[in-house]
């Protein structure tokens, strides 16, 4: 008798810890919170040395313990709203798993499919949230950056952290037309057109590849974006060799970040067409 | 540097757009309505065509500087069908779109060269459904407000504008994550990261998600009353304005004709 009291007491306080954990006003006082963690980060970036801008190139680990530490005062910010994310994104869990067990539970018994499906919708979000949350979480702890890789054409880099090489074949730059009211539009480059010989570890050809402005390059598990060229005028530029600038990442979390972002859209699309057909019939009714 | 032709016309365009909204806003405050609503419909195109000349001028890179010129733009042809019905809290919408339109003719940033980065319909996206997202907030906002205002002088609570309120921030929640997303697709596209932490911009940004994504929660609570909630929502216009809106502008400086 006295195990089974014991064994429901435990049962009953879990229950009590899972029910606060995903409770709504949990998270409204977290969001709250975020609030004003943020606020404190939007004027210690804005009034400060920035100690952030080598968070990408290092990863989280490395920057948490020389830059974020070294900084504290700067950083602390930062810091509590990790605490906060990680805390929101349990409340998320809990709180959507709560409610998606009582919607399966209305459905077994009365709902159509389509109503059942576009019900789902908040709990696709917050669930995505939580998808986005961990492929931050992993690309900030796993992902190895090569912010800069100077080529000039036939030079060459290796593809960090892989054994692969890269080898610049050459670039073709795109201007604008130039147009009666703005003549000079024509003599700036918009776009630089990359080619790019991409070579195994004993140097022999792998495939050729291209790339430019916002249409990073994959190889290997690396995505190798262009960050600048030079030159960018016709027959100008710096005066130095004509040279591109690449940034090499191998990014491991960013899959699931962008996989967390499609469903959350896909998420936010139902919950529209739930809101306006939800509308649609209360004003059919009135 | 020689300012091109179409960059002055644009300019002026605009100056023309903020000077009849401002006579629209008086014709609206002297209960001249007509005589408003046809100034407003002329300020709104003239802005809109102003905004579309400067991204005209640029395509495909993205004019810079370009959120408080197009928050005119949004507050007027969000709240036309409204105007035209002369609903409710009209003539602040009207004012509104007037004072936004004048800060940005006041306090410009400088007319920057495009940056080549830009070369995406993400960015594109990104300052469209930003700006569209401001709109709304600020719309609910002004609507809350005057919800709120018979409470705090003691009158019984009537939600007159409960249902179209909510409507706003919906809208708004949908077009600032539609932003902040092609942001993200930007930022990974162009330098492999989806989010910079270097930005002041983007703490504030995920700020304003939070602040809005915590007050469509909060129906869900039975602490908020619904009062509570227009109080939430009124605030909220001051974190847009404050933090957004105002950190766009640029130093004071008196129009000039170009």
């Amino acid at each position: 008798m006295a195990v089974y009291s014991m064994t429901t007491s435990t049962t009953t306080s879990i229950t009590k810890i899972w029910k606060a954990l995903g409770s709504i006003d949990f998270a409204v006082a977290l969001l709250l919170a975020m609030v004003a963690d943020l606020t404190w980060g939007f004027f210690a970036l804005r009034f400060s040395s920035n100690p952030f801008r080598p968070l990408n190139d290092l990863g989280l680990l490395e920057w948490a313990q020389t830059y974020g530490r070294a900084n504290l005062g700067e950083t602390l910010w930062f810091f509590l709203l990790l605490a906060l994310l990680f805390l929101l994104a349990m409340n998320t869990f809990v709180c959507t798993t709560i409610r998606v067990d009582a919607l399966a539970r209305r459905r077994a018994t009365s709902m159509p499919a389509v109503r059942f499906a576009l019900k789902l919708a908040p709990h696709v979000m917050h669930y995505a949230v939580i998808l986005m949350l961990l492929g931050a979480l992993s690309s900030y702890l796993f992902t190895e950056t090569t912010p800069n890789n100077i080529l000039t054409v036939g030079a060459g880099a290796r593809i960090r952290p892989t054994d692969y090489s890269m080898r610049l074949e050459g670039f073709d730059l795109a201007f604008r037309e130039a147009r009666p009211w703005n003549p000079r539009r024509g003599s700036r480059a918009v776009d630089a057109n990359v080619r790019l010989a991409l070579l195994d570890a004993n140097g022999g050809l792998v495939r050729e590849g291209t790339l430019s402005l916002n249409h990073p390059l994959w190889f290997e598990g690396c995505s190798i974006h262009l960050k600048d060229f030079d030159p960018q005028t016709k027959g100008g530029g710096m005066g130095g060799k004509p040279h591109v600038n690449l940034i090499v990442r191998k990014d491991p979390g960013i899959r699931l970040y962008l996989a967390g972002t499609f469903f959350f859209v896909a998420g936010l699309s139902m919950y529209v067409c739930e809101w306006i057909w939800t509308r649609w019939k209360k004003e059919e009714k009135s | 540097m020689t300012t091109a032709p179409i960059e002055a016309l644009s300019h002026n365009t605009f100056l023309a757009a903020a000077g009849i909204y401002v006579v629209s806003a008086a014709c609206a405050f002297a209960r001249l309505r007509r005589t408003a609503t046809v100034l407003f419909i002329a300020a709104l195109l003239a802005n809109a065509a102003s905004m579309a000349l400067r991204w005209l001028n640029v395509w495909p890179l993205l004019p810079l500087n370009l959120g408080p010129f197009l928050l005119p733009v949004f507050i007027g042809a969000l709240s036309l069908t409204g105007i035209l019905r002369g609903v409710g809290g009209w003539r602040t919408r009207v004012a509104a779109a007037a004072l936004a339109a004048l800060a940005a003719a006041f306090f410009p940033k400088d007319f920057y060269l495009p940056f080549v980065q830009s070369n995406t319909l993400f960015s594109h996206l990104f300052t469209f459904f930003g700006a569209a997202a401001r709109a709304c907030f600020c719309i609910a906002a002004m609507e809350a407000t005057l919800d709120l205002a018979p409470v705090l002088r003691g009158e019984p609570f009537a939600p007159h504008r409960h249902a179209a309120i909510g409507a706003w921030l919906v809208w708004g929640f949908i077009t600032l994550t539609v932003s902040t997303f092609s942001g993200e697709m930007w930022s990974y596209l162009g330098w492999g990261s989806p989010i910079v932490w270097e930005d002041a911009a983007v703490a504030v940004t995920m700020a304003v998600w939070c602040y809005y994504a915590c007050l469509l929660h909060l129906h869900l609570s039975r602490r908020w009353t619904p009062v509570h909630r227009l109080a939430f929502t009124a605030a909220g216009g001051l974190l847009v304005v404050f933090f957004i809106i105002c950190t766009e502008l640029g130093p004071f400086q008196w129009p000039y004709i170009q």
